[in-house]
């Protein structure tokens, strides 16, 4: 009987302990970012008007992110950001590149980028081109990016605004989130992409 | 004045803090938590003006507006933005319409909101209801957005801008321009101030306000801080 009894109370507590245990690991799971294999082939521009394909991933570590120019608020934020941290990582973020693409090719001509990105760093390249082929890399990144339309036929993008950190592998190694901390941002940097000697 | 200053900084360095974690988590995971974080910031931020609220006291249905600053635009940049502090220090709600400016064909007031790291903007139609005795800060969550412009702003120069009110009517507002990104303490200083029906647009504070150099904001800074 009161074995019996002790039995079952072990085996429930077991149970609960598994159980919560598989929900843990579960949740742990999905928290942590895998490294998303980028599988997509395109073909742009960069500011410069060179051509640029899914090689421009693989070699060296970079600061990627999906932006346009009549952007009001995050874009410019991000791009000066992102000029700040090349700066500060000096002689370190030597081997670090920096990627501003256009989610609104049609507007962001060559030499609209061109001047865009220069006015914050020369180390920011833009990359724009045609509209199918940019969404290519934008769906590969799984990057959200939506023309809200406006009054006087005019429209905003509705669009991630996380920055992504794209080891010299070509996979993805986190996200910095828009308004991460100066310090966060930078450690994070250094974390993922500078410490591991996958800098090419 | 050197009170909503402090509690105006303190509000954006929560704001920024609290909403975006150190760690990292892939894309989708970060909406539940944004969600709480924006709660309880939200909470926050709102006591925070109830605080400062108490501590200004003017002439019934007086709208004062300080902080406004817009960033200098970069070259192929065709939009300007505008932040601004709207204290309403009377006894009844007000709501802000709009704005017009000069150097703008539209100006328009934007919301701002973000979801799963998918920011969106869009126009307020209804405008920004600004409630009895507190103030409201239009960054991060509101901007208003210059579009159509001809002559790009620079940094140091001054923004001349209507900006209506439901009770107040309109108000002259300065933007200074600050550098092309980034925050705007430096410049934005004390930008226009009227109370309500006199319209008294000679009345209205903006001393130093077309001197927004480096040195210029740093003194008005200054001033601040003696203030308190």
């Amino acid at each position: 009987m009161k074995p019996k009894a002790l039995a079952i109370v072990a085996a429930s507590a077991a149970t609960v302990f598994v159980g919560a245990l598989l929900a843990l690991m579960f949740s742990i799971y999905i928290e942590t970012p895998r490294a998303v294999p980028f599988d997509a082939d395109f073909s742009l521009i960069d500011d410069q008007g060179r051509p640029v394909d899914q090689s421009i991933f693989k070699g060296h570590p970079a600061l990627v992110y999906f932006g346009y120019t009549h952007c009001p608020e995050a874009c410019p934020t991000t791009l000066y950001e992102v000029a700040d941290w090349m700066n500060t990582l000096g002689e370190q973020g030597k081997p670090l590149r920096a990627y501003f693409f256009s989610i609104d090719p049609e507007r962001d001509t060559q030499e609209v980028m061109h001047e865009y990105v220069n006015a914050f760093s020369n180390r920011i390249t833009g990359i724009t081109g045609k509209p199918e082929e940019m969404k290519k890399v934008a769906d590969g990144w799984i990057i959200h990016a939506e023309k809200l339309p406006s009054e006087n036929n005019d429209y905003h993008m509705s669009h991630t605004v996380s920055l992504l950190l794209i080891g010299a592998d070509g996979r993805l190694k986190g996200l910095i989130p828009y308004g991460m901390d100066r310090g966060q941002a930078l450690a994070k940097i250094r974390d993922v992409l500078l410490t591991h000697s996958n800098g090419a | 004045m050197s009170t909503i200053t402090t509690a105006h900084s303190a509000v954006r360095a929560l704001a920024r803090i609290s909403l975006y974690p150190a760690s990292s988590h892939g894309a989708s995971f970060l909406a539940a938590k944004d969600k709480t974080r924006r709660a309880v910031v939200s909470f926050l931020v709102a006591l925070l003006f109830a605080a400062t609220a108490g501590a200004e006291n003017k002439a019934p249905g007086s709208i004062r507006i300080d902080h406004a600053a817009s960033h200098a635009m970069v070259p192929g940049a065709k939009v300007g933005d505008g932040y601004l502090t709207i204290t309403n220090t009377g006894p009844e709600p007000d709501r802000l319409l709009g704005a017009s400016s000069e150097r703008a064909k539209t100006v328009q007031l934007h919301q701002m909101s973000m979801d799963n790291g998918v920011m969106t903007m869009r126009e307020l139609k209804g405008g920004l209801v600004i409630p009895a005795g507190q103030t409201v800060t239009l960054e991060p969550n509101y901007h208003l957005m210059f579009q159509d412009i001809a002559k790009p702003f620079k940094q140091g120069e001054t923004i001349k801008a209507v900006v209506s009110f439901e009770k107040a009517g309109e108000v002259d507002v300065n933007f200074a321009v600050g550098k092309i990104a980034g925050p705007l303490d430096d410049v934005g200083g004390v930008a226009g101030k009227m109370d309500h029906g006199t319209m008294n647009h000679g009345a209205m504070s903006m001393p130093d306000m077309d001197m927004t150099n480096e040195a210029g904001g740093t003194a008005h800074g200054d001033h601040e801080g003696h203030a308190q």
